[in-house]
C-alpha cells in the first residue's frame, strides 16, 4: 500500500518582529505590540493544511471587508461584524477591563483636532 | 506556598496552605489560594498572588461566556488549554504556577500548569515552594482508588508537611473536594497554628480623654441652597 506523506510542512516563521524594537521599557511590551500576530500565523498554518490555501485567503478577504466600516475620527468604531467573524464577541481579555479609553481620566481628543492632525495641518507634538 | 491535588475514586481533592509572603515578610496569615474556575472546576495558585488571582478570574469569565454560548458543562481540558495558551503568550511574565482539578464528562482529572505554559496530567501533584515537602508525603503514602476520607487526610498531611517544613508556607490547611454531586469547600479545614497567647484588649472607660472644648456648628451654616432654572 502506498501512502502519500507530505514531508515539507512549510512551517511558518514564528518571530515576534516587535522584539527587536529599541526603547521598549519591558519585554511584555513587545508581546503587546505583536497583537497576536504569532497566534494568527499558527492558526492560518493549521487552516491551510486542513482546508487548503483558499480558506485562508477567503477569511482574509472577509476580514478586510468587515474592517472597512468605520465611524468618524475620535469616535471609536464598534466593529461588530469583524468581532463576530473573529469570535471576539464571545471572548474576554485583560484589554476589556484594563485601560479602557472610555473610563480614562484624560478627555478624548476633539474631532477637529484629530482631523487636522491626520491631514498634517498641525504638528503632533503637544505645546505643553 | 504549598498547593497539592489528588485524584481519588470518583473525585478530586485540592489542598493549599494560607500564607502569603512579601520577601521575608508574612503579608497575610490566612489568604485563599484555591480559586473558583467553574462549578465543576477549581484551581490552586502559587507564584505572584495578583497574577494567579487575575489569571484564574479571567479564565473563569472566559469559560462562563463559553458556557453561555455552548450551553454545555465546562470541560477541564478547555480551562487547561485557555490557561496554558495565555501563559505561553506572556512567555512566563505572568508568574502563575497552577494546579487545575475538576470533573467533567471524562471523569475526574488533575493537571499542573507551569508559568511558561507547559502542563502535565498526573494522579497526584504538588506545586509551590513547599512542593518537595508535600511530594515526599505523596510518594510515601499515595494509593490508587482511595476513598474520599483517605484522600482528604492525605492532602491535609501533605499540606501540613509544607506548613511545618517550608518557610514559604504556613498557617492553615484549606481543602476543596470536587465530586460528581458537587463541590465542598473546606476553608480552614485544619488550623494547627492558632495563637497561644494574645494580649487582653485595651478597654478605656468613657471620659478617659477629657473634653476641653465643644463646638457644634448647625448644618444650615455649611449648606447653600440655590434654585436653578431648568432649560436655560
Amino acid at each position: 500500500m502506498q501512502s502519500i506523506v507530505k514531508k515539507d510542512l512549510d512551517l511558518p516563521t514564528l518571530r515576534n518582529e516587535s522584539s527587536n524594537v529599541k526603547g521598549l521599557s519591558h519585554p511584555v511590551e513587545s508581546i503587546q505590540l505583536d497583537q497576536g500576530k504569532t497566534e494568527i500565523k499558527l492558526k492560518n498554518f493549521a487552516m491551510k493544511n486542513v482546508f487548503g490555501t483558499h480558506m485562508v485567503m477567503n477569511n482574509e478577504i472577509e476580514k478586510q471587508i468587515y474592517s472597512q466600516f468605520k465611524r468618524l475620527p475620535t469616535l471609536q468604531s464598534s466593529m461588530v461584524g469583524l468581532e463576530t467573524i473573529l469570535g471576539l464577541d464571545e471572548d474576554f481579555d485583560f484589554g476589556d477591563y484594563l485601560c479602557d479609553p472610555a473610563t480614562s481620566e484624560a478627555p478624548l481628543p476633539q474631532l477637529h483636532t484629530s482631523m487636522e492632525h491626520r491631514l498634517g495641518m498641525t504638528s503632533s507634538k503637544s505645546i505643553l | 506556598t504549598t498547593i497539592v491535588g489528588v485524584v481519588y475514586k470518583g473525585g478530586v481533592v485540592l489542598g493549599a496552605d494560607t500564607r502569603a509572603t512579601e520577601g521575608p515578610i508574612v503579608a497575610d496569615k490566612n489568604c485563599e489560594k484555591i480559586h473558583y474556575i467553574a462549578d465543576n472546576i477549581y484551581c490552586c495558585g502559587a507564584g505572584t498572588a495578583a497574577d494567579t488571582e487575575s489569571a484564574t478570574a479571567l479564565i473563569s469569565s472566559k469559560l462562563k461566556l463559553h458556557k453561555l454560548s455552548t450551553g454545555k458543562q465546562t470541560r477541564v481540558i478547555t480551562a487547561l488549554t485557555m490557561l496554558k495558551q495565555m501563559l505561553f503568550k506572556y512567555q512566563g511574565h505572568i508568574s502563575a504556577a497552577l494546579i487545575l482539578g475538576g470533573i467533567d464528562i471524562n471523569g475526574p482529572s488533575l493537571h499542573t500548569i507551569y508559568p511558561h505554559g507547559s502542563t502535565d496530567q498526573l494522579p497526584y501533584v504538588t506545586m509551590g515552594s513547599g512542593s518537595l515537602a508535600a511530594m515526599a508525603v505523596f510518594e510515601a503514602k499515595y494509593k490508587n482508588d482511595m476513598t474520599k476520607e483517605e484522600a482528604i487526610a492525605l492532602v491535609a498531611e501533605a499540606i501540613s508537611s509544607g506548613i511545618f517544613n517550608d518557610l514559604g508556607s504556613g498557617s492553615n490547611v484549606d481543602v476543596t473536594v470536587i465530586e460528581p454531586s458537587g463541590v465542598t469547600v473546606l476553608r480552614n479545614y485544619q488550623t494547627p497554628n492558632e495563637r497561644k497567647f494574645r494580649n487582653n484588649p485595651y478597654i478605656f472607660k468613657q471620659g478617659t480623654t477629657p473634653v476641653l472644648k465643644q463646638d457644634i456648628a448647625p448644618l444650615s451654616t455649611k449648606v447653600v441652597i440655590e434654585d436653578i432654572m431648568m432649560g436655560q
